[in-house]
Order: C-alpha cells, then sequence, then structure tokens
C-alpha cells in the first residue's frame, strides 16, 4: 500500500514569542519570531499510516509538508517516527495561505504518483479548518473521510474500514474504497516517539524538495483579508491580589452568587 | 434561474434534525441582503418530509425535500453526489452547513463543482460597506485572534460551527415545500454501523462544572480539579478534547464541539486555551470561571471571573477558601 502522509509546521502556541495581534499596520500577520512543531493531529495520521504498514505487506510511506525552510523539521521528525521518504514543497510567503493553495500543490504532487491512501491531522492546531484533507480528495477525485480515529486496513486491498465520533457523540463505522483520503482525529492512536538513534539517522537522509513554483497549482478562491482581536463573549473581571487573596475574593463571589 | 441566493443545507438523523441546525438560519439572516432576502432549505435523508414542514414552518423560508429509501444511509460521499447537480443547477451565491464530519466529508467537493470558496468553521459573517461583500470570521490560534475571510466576489459554501449565531423563534407565514426524487447514486463510502451516543449523564444533569484542560499540567493534578469539584454540590467532573484523548478523562467526559454541549449555573475551566472546539460547548454557562497561567488564553474572551495564576499553587488556596467558608456558615 502506498501512502502520503500530509504534514504540517505549526507555531508552537505555548511559545510566548508567538505574535496575537497583527504584526503590521495593515492587519497582516506572521510568525517568523516563533518556535514550530510538528501539528499534533499529523502526528496522530502519520502513525495511523505507519501501524496500517505494519499489518500491510509492501507498504510505502511518504511525508510531505508545504512550508518555508525551516518546516524541514517535520520531515525529519516523521523519517525518525518511521516514514521512508520526505517530501518538502518549498512554499514561503508570509501571513495564513488558503487552504486550496496547500491542497492544490499536495494534490499536483500526488496526482501521477499512484498513492493508495493519502492521510491528513483532522485540522491544525493553529487554524483548526480541517480543510486540506476534503480538498485534496476532491480535486483527485477520491472519496473523503473526515475525523476518523481508528483505521482497519486487514479487511482486504479494496478498502478500509474507519470509525469516528460523529456529531453529538454518536459513533460511525465507516467503509471506504481505495484510492482515498482520511484526515485522523486524535485519540486512537497515541503517536510514538522517535527513537534518538533514528532520529540521527533521519538527519542524513536526503529529501526531496521541491519549488511550489514548479507544481501547477490551483487559485486561493479565498483569502484572510485581516487578523485582529476575537470579540469578547463576556465581559471578564480579573481577580487580582496574591494567590491566596484571588483564592479568597473567588471564594466569596461564589458565594455570594449562591453557588456554594 | 436560481431558486434562491442562499441555500442552507440540512439532513435527517433518525427522523430528527440537529438542534443546531436552526442556527443557519440566523446565519443567513445576517448574510442576506438587504433587498434580497432570497433563502432556501435543502434538506435530505430517509422519511425528510416531516422535518422539512418543521424548517418551512419556523423560519419561513422555502424548502427543498429530497426524501431517500430508508436504504441511504447518510454519509457526505452520498450528500456530495446527489447536491452537486441540484446546486450545479441553482448556482446560489452562499450555501450553508453545520460544520459536522458528514459534511466536511462533503463541502470541498461542492465548493469545487460550484467554483466556489469553501470556509470552515464560521463563526460570523457581515456585510462590507460600502462594496456590500461578504466576509467570514472565524478564530484562529487556539481562539487569539480572528481572522476575517473574503472571496473576492466568488460564491462561498461555508462550515457553520455550531454556538455562534443565536436562533430567536420568530412569527412567520409558513412556506412552500417542494417534493423532489433523485436517483440513487453508487458511493464510494458505506456506513455499516452507528453506536448510540456516549455522554456521562452527570454533566447535563450538573448545576456546576469544573473542567480540566491541557494547562493542568498532569494527570496528577487532576486530584485537585476533583477536590475542586467537590466543593460544590450537584457538580461534575469534566475536560477538554485534549485530556480526554491523553486518557487523563473517560472519553464520555469531555466537553466541546466533538463531545457534550453544556449549559451549567457555574462552569469552571481550569486550565482550558479556550479554542472554538471546546468554547462551542460551553457557552451556555451561566457563569463562567477561567483560571489560566496565560494572560493572553483565549478562554479569558468566553469567561465572567478570570484568574490568572498557576493552577498547582491557586487550586489548593481555593479549596482551602471554599471549605473554609463552608463550615464558617454551618
Amino acid at each position: 500500500m502506498k501512502m502520503l502522509a500530509c504534514i504540517k509546521f505549526v507555531p508552537d502556541s505555548d511559545d510566548a514569542a508567538l505574535p496575537v495581534k497583527p504584526t503590521n499596520t495593515a492587519g497582516a500577520w506572521d510568525w517568523e519570531a516563533a518556535a514550530g512543531r510538528m501539528n499534533r493531529y499529523d502526528e496522530y495520521a502519520l502513525e495511523a499510516s505507519l501501524q496500517l504498514k505494519a499489518v500491510r505487506a509492501a507498504s510505502r510511506i511518504d511525508a510531505l509538508t508545504v512550508g518555508a525552510e525551516r518546516a524541514q523539521a517535520v520531515l525529519r521528525r516523521a523519517l525518525g517516527m518511521g516514514a521512508d521518504h520526505g517530501v518538502h514543497i518549498v512554499r514561503t510567503g508570509q501571513g495564513l495561505p488558503s487552504p486550496f493553495t496547500i491542497a492544490g500543490l499536495i494534490a499536483a504532487y500526488a496526482k501521477a504518483r499512484d498513492y493508495d491512501l493519502i492521510l491528513c491531522g483532522a485540522m491544525s492546531e493553529d487554524l483548526m479548518q480541517g480543510q486540506v484533507g476534503p480538498i485534496v480528495a476532491g480535486l483527485l477525485n477520491r472519496p473523503c473521510l473526515t475525523s476518523v480515529h481508528a483505521l482497519d486496513g486487514s479487511a482486504g486491498r479494496a478498502g478500509l474500514r474507519c470509525e469516528r465520533d460523529a456529531q453529538g457523540g454518536r459513533r460511525e463505522t465507516l467503509e471506504i474504497d481505495l484510492p482515498a483520503v482520511v484526515t485522523v482525529q486524535s485519540g486512537g492512536m497515541p503517536p510514538r516517539y522517535p527513537a534518538l538513534s533514528k532520529m540521527l539517522r533521519a538527519n542524513q537522509y536526503p529529501l526531496e524538495r521541491i519549488a511550489a513554483e514548479a507544481l501547477h497549482g490551483i487559485e486561493a478562491r479565498q483569502r484572510v483579508v485581516a487578523v485582529g482581536a476575537p470579540a469578547k463573549e463576556r465581559r471578564v473581571q480579573f481577580l487580582d491580589g496574591s494567590a491566596d487573596e484571588k483564592a479568597h475574593r473567588l471564594a466569596a463571589l461564589l458565594r455570594a452568587r449562591g453557588r456554594i | 434561474m436560481a431558486p434562491a441566493r442562499i441555500v442552507l443545507i440540512a439532513d435527517v438523523e433518525e427522523g430528527r434534525l440537529d438542534p443546531a441546525v436552526w442556527e443557519l438560519a440566523a446565519m443567513a439572516s445576517a448574510a442576506a441582503d438587504e433587498a434580497d432576502r432570497d433563502v432556501r432549505w435543502m434538506v435530505l435523508g430517509h422519511e425528510a418530509s416531516s422535518v422539512g414542514g418543521q424548517l418551512a414552518a419556523k423560519t419561513g423560508c422555502a424548502v427543498t425535500v429530497v426524501s431517500l429509501p430508508p436504504a441511504a444511509a447518510p454519509t457526505g460521499a452520498l450528500w456530495s453526489e446527489i447536491l452537486r447537480p441540484i446546486l450545479d443547477d441553482w448556482q446560489p451565491d452562499l450555501v450553508g452547513m453545520l460544520h459536522t464530519t458528514r459534511f466536511q466529508d462533503c463541502a470541498a467537493a461542492l465548493a469545487l463543482a460550484l467554483d466556489a470558496a469553501w470556509i470552515a468553521a464560521v463563526q460570523g459573517v457581515y456585510r462590507q460597506v460600502p462594496t456590500n461583500d461578504l466576509v467570514f470570521q472565524r478564530t484562529v490560534m487556539g481562539g487569539r485572534m480572528t481572522a476575517e475571510i473574503e472571496t473576492g466576489g466568488r460564491p462561498a459554501v461555508i462550515t457553520v460551527l455550531p454556538g455562534y449565531f443565536p436562533y430567536e423563534d420568530r412569527e412567520t407565514a409558513p412556506a412552500a415545500i417542494e417534493m423532489r426524487t433523485v436517483p440513487l447514486p453508487a458511493s464510494r463510502i458505506r456506513l455499516v454501523a452507528v453506536g448510540a451516543a456516549d455522554c456521562e449523564p452527570a454533566l447535563k444533569q450538573a448545576e456546576t462544572i469544573v473542567a480540566a484542560g491541557r494547562g493542568i499540567g498532569s494527570p496528577e493534578n487532576l486530584a485537585l480539579v476533583e477536590r475542586l469539584a467537590a466543593c460544590f454540590p450537584r457538580s461534575a467532573l469534566a475536560g477538554s478534547r485534549i485530556v480526554c484523548d491523553a486518557g487523563w478523562l473517560a472519553p464520555n467526559r469531555q466537553v466541546g464541539v466533538t463531545g457534550a454541549s453544556v449549559a451549567p449555573k457555574l462552569y469552571i475551566a481550569c486550565g482550558i486555551s479556550g479554542a472554538h472546539q471546546h468554547v462551542g460547548g460551553m457557552q451556555g454557562a451561566e457563569l463562567v470561571v477561567a483560571i489560566n497561567r496565560d494572560s493572553r488564553a483565549a478562554i479569558f474572551n468566553h469567561a465572567d471571573i478570570g484568574v490568572v495564576a498557576d493552577l498547582e499553587v491557586f487550586l489548593p488556596l481555593l479549596i482551602e477558601a471554599l471549605e473554609k467558608e463552608e463550615m464558617a456558615t454551618d
């Protein structure tokens, strides 16, 4: 089974250097000053592909990322986790790209390469849109299942059996014909941690590098025109003082509201 | 001739509509052009005609019902095959659906067929002055910023995040219902089984919910959150998706878009960042207290009382203060 695992380099949400307001006066934003890492949902997608590889003979996993030079760190980690090959579509450009742009590049790369299964995370941690996988599926005219947390590839070559949590917490079991696209939700298959020896070997492995301009992508269709502070749904009252003073003030407020 | 500029899509699950579907009508009111408030529902599924009647009566918008045989199991792949030719014929400017797994499966295929954009997890929409172009809003970076998205005049398919477009019932004349039958297309995805929803009943009954997020740091600190919950009568312990996925709490204790939607009198969010995935499930709470080490956390936009503090230090002090006050009044 030939698989493509799509992996995003996302900002580390715990890094204090991550800007949370526009970085120029036109409302644009970039996060070059902050640290980045592998999107957690994509770790689950890669883990799902590694577990399929373990039960399907003659499997191969290509890990792919679209992003700036430093995004190649996620491919090194993917190789360390067990991917067979790393593909870096080098794309510079600031701000928040359209999912159609990213999916168009992935589909252009995947088109003539006969992948049986393309996997993406259910969403990226930074944007939480969950769009790239379904758009790749649409562009390649493949069936798509989003947010699966279990994949069973042992049934035969023709399809996969998937499980997911649908709206309202109902659990769905579905079968999807291959070739297909699935997006993987966190929870079901905890990602493995790459061993140091594998990481050292991964750092020696040559990556396939392609400039985004060399691929026939598609139009962006939509663009983020500005970022800004979110609306305050409620007017928060911050308590001040020492930790102990805050604790007593909060206890008194909850008592006054009749909550204890 | 297009029968409507805005098309809202609903589907039927076990004879019922998704309770959030009315929010699509509220979204359409915000998105509709002043001069042209032309909105039509399309509802799909087995025995969809009775829910089609509900949509027409309650919203006053025309409804097209695509009724399917019981054998047609609801999947995004099937919806995509059925909707594509109809929408291609209608050429609407805006197609609205809920941001559920099934509609996420088919939204991209519909957008590509209509040469439209697809904007996901939409939380707000308005018309820009003076261009009259639609602007869509959604949060990014764990809820810490809002992005405004435009399509440059292109039509848009949008998947709407539940919990952001409050719907109010209003008096309206019931609108017309059109019935359609369609040939059942072959589907490359088959629904094999559906398991019952698994939600901890205590979450729905609780007056106070104390919820733990990734910010609690380690599963050991869950004991502190549990002790805090025990300070309140009729209380329950809940968690964000990340905490439940990590196995720190049972999956049926998850609050959020992919878990339970709750509306207790008091919600105490401990170490929760405030991403829309979680907030969508708890905004109905009466009073929200947020405790987080990071003063920039998005949860403070959804809280009435905010405490910036280290949970390991603050929670024992709060528990002590609550227990002490309790004794003082006994």
